[in-house]
């Protein structure tokens, strides 16, 4: 169900904001941005809020359209890829409590690497909507194109990629497929989901956020406990949260900007399925238990075998005890070297 | 294909579930036979909420006695923990001061889940009488309506006994949450509702809670 109140407990780590106002929507240097920009220690991250204008800006060139994805209603989704210094291993399943009532898996996510970013976006339908998995599915196909459509122009055109841009990207991408989706005559309140997204460069991570899920950011793997997170945005209550087809989402989005991960840094994007034995005790950081074999196994060995071994954990006996919710996590490791 | 060596799943995040529960302990309980069954019934319950890790993990239960007075019988403890009480049958009806002292009961322990940053979902108000109230409920039962609109908590309604007058009751609900059980028929109630606080405690981010169906001791009015 929708939330209509403030962010609860977990609300997301701003400090300072910025409205998108203030930035200029021409990518600029870094060291020109404004001080709300400049990034962060990991501890802390600059937040920004949307604003609602309307129509997008200019894009640099012709863009493939975006066509409307059905989501596969497949119990497991695996990827594992790997390019220009990263590898990603992403696994989605379905929990047991969707097995017990007969409800597809609701949770989907698209990964990509373009232009040396290596990008990564999670969703979750809700429960109550009708289509929450076309939802969930429609919405990351749709965010991860038109990231890596704008990573690759700005690289081509010799552009930065700042977090200006990632904001507007992701505002138009979300806002055309909330189009398409009407222009079907459906409605939108039955593809409610939840948008989570991870863009990792070298020399900054991004992340946007809507709604639930978690974001982790680790630049240093042997101190899990200091990772720096976009904490879920629930209503007062932990059932309910927010989501991007809902009227005001826009208003919802925040987007924050990280030091850029080292090699054998790691980022994370989960849904709120498997947050309980990712995040650390006491909310802070990641857990050390969870993430250092995880991350270990995954530096170690890539493809497909490591998606599965990935998916088998989250789909573990004791994984599912502990939550009966759809698990969808994605890791982006900067390999060394 | 296995899963990935030496990890550790561990439960780090758990969300609270505020269950408070007021009981009838009027001397019409006593003259049915019905407070043999509901104190049976609790007891029913305190075993089965044991049974389920994430209601024992994240439910948390409060008695309040309706009679002469409202007692608290049991306050806010985990279902882990909870011990079911036993209700005396003599005295009237105060629903109206029941109630009121549940809602009271339920936004403090919320103050407190907020003060001790802890996640918690809407908690939940069960009220279960074979009679009319005896006290100045009107008031309360608006008050109760306001506050389920405002999504300040959830209540059900539990009717005891097939003759038992149970319009005041229903006033206290916003419509589709009351119903009705014979006097021998709390076992099965406690084991729905049981099995309610199991799906409860279970309800993800977005989802509206589909509570398991009910059993046919449990009618609609």
């Amino acid at each position: 169900m929708s939330a209509k109140a403030a962010p609860g407990e977990a609300a997301g780590p701003a400090t300072d904001t910025a409205s998108a106002g203030a930035a200029s929507a021409d990518p600029v240097d870094p060291a020109l941005e404004p001080d709300a920009f400049a990034p962060q220690a990991p501890a802390a991250a600059v937040a920004m809020t949307a604003a609602p204008e309307l129509p997008a800006p200019e894009l640099p060139g012709p863009r493939p359209p975006v066509l409307p994805v059905v989501a596969a209603p497949a119990p497991v989704q695996l990827q594992a890829l790997e390019g220009e210094g990263w590898r990603i291993i992403g696994a989605s399943l379905r929990g047991s409590d969707h097995v017990c009532r007969g409800i597809e898996r609701q949770d989907a996510f698209a990964a990509g690497v373009a232009a040396g970013m290596a990008l990564a976006v999670v969703c979750d339908g809700a429960g109550s909507a009708r289509c929450a998995a076309a939802g969930a599915g429609r919405f990351s196909a749709a965010v991860l194109e038109a990231l890596e459509h704008e990573a690759r122009a700005a690289a081509d055109s010799g552009r930065r990629f700042s977090i200006a841009r990632f904001h507007d990207v992701i505002l138009e991408a979300v806002e055309e497929c909330r189009a398409g989706i009407r222009a079907e005559g459906l409605a939108l309140h039955e593809h409610h989901a939840t948008l989570l997204v991870l863009a990792a460069r070298r020399d900054a991570t991004f992340i946007a956020h809507v709604g639930d899920g978690l974001a982790g950011v680790a630049h240093l793997p042997a101190d899990w406990r200091k990772a720096g997170l976009s904490l879920p945005e629930n209503g007062e209550y932990a059932n309910e949260t927010v989501f991007v087809t809902e009227d005001d989402w826009w208003e919802r989005l925040r987007c924050s900007w990280w030091s850029p991960l080292p090699p054998g840094g790691v980022a994370v994007a989960l849904t709120d399925g498997a947050m309980p034995f990712v995040i650390g005790p006491d909310g802070q950081g990641l857990e050390p238990g969870f993430m250092a074999p995880v991350s270990r196994y995954l530096f170690a060995s890539g493809g497909m075998a490591a998606a599965e071994a990935l998916a088998a954990t989250l789909g573990s006996g004791e994984a599912c005890r502990i939550s009966r919710d759809d698990k969808t996590l994605v890791w982006i490791g900067r390999l060394p070297g | 294909m296995d899963m990935i060596p030496d990890v550790a799943l561990k439960r780090n995040k758990t969300e609270r579930l505020a269950c408070v529960l007021i009981v009838d302990g009027s001397r019409s309980m006593k003259d049915s036979g019905a407070i043999h069954e509901l104190n049976e019934g609790l007891r029913t319950l305190a075993a089965l909420v044991k049974e389920d890790d994430d209601v024992a993990d994240g439910v948390q239960i409060a008695i309040l006695r309706m009679g002469e007075d409202v007692t608290e019988l049991t306050g806010f403890v985990d279902a882990a923990e909870f011990t079911a009480p036993v209700v005396e049958a003599h005295g009237s009806t105060p629903l109206g001061q029941a109630v009121t002292q549940a809602m009271s009961m339920i936004e403090a322990q919320k103050q407190r889940y907020r003060q001790n940053g802890i996640s918690y979902k809407r908690p939940w108000l069960w009220i279960m009488s074979d009679g009319a109230p005896t006290d100045a409920w009107q008031p309360v039962a608006a008050r109760a309506r306001a506050a389920q609109e405002a999504r300040q908590f959830t209540l059900w309604g539990i009717g005891v006994g097939k003759d038992a007058p149970l319009a005041a009751l229903k006033s206290f609900t916003n419509g589709d949450r009351c119903f009705r059980i014979g006097e021998r028929d709390f076992k099965a109630m406690f084991e729905w509702m049981s099995a309610s606080m199991s799906a409860g405690s279970k309800g993800a981010a977005g989802q509206q809670m589909t509570l398991p169906p009910r059993p046919p001791e449990v009618a609609d009015l």
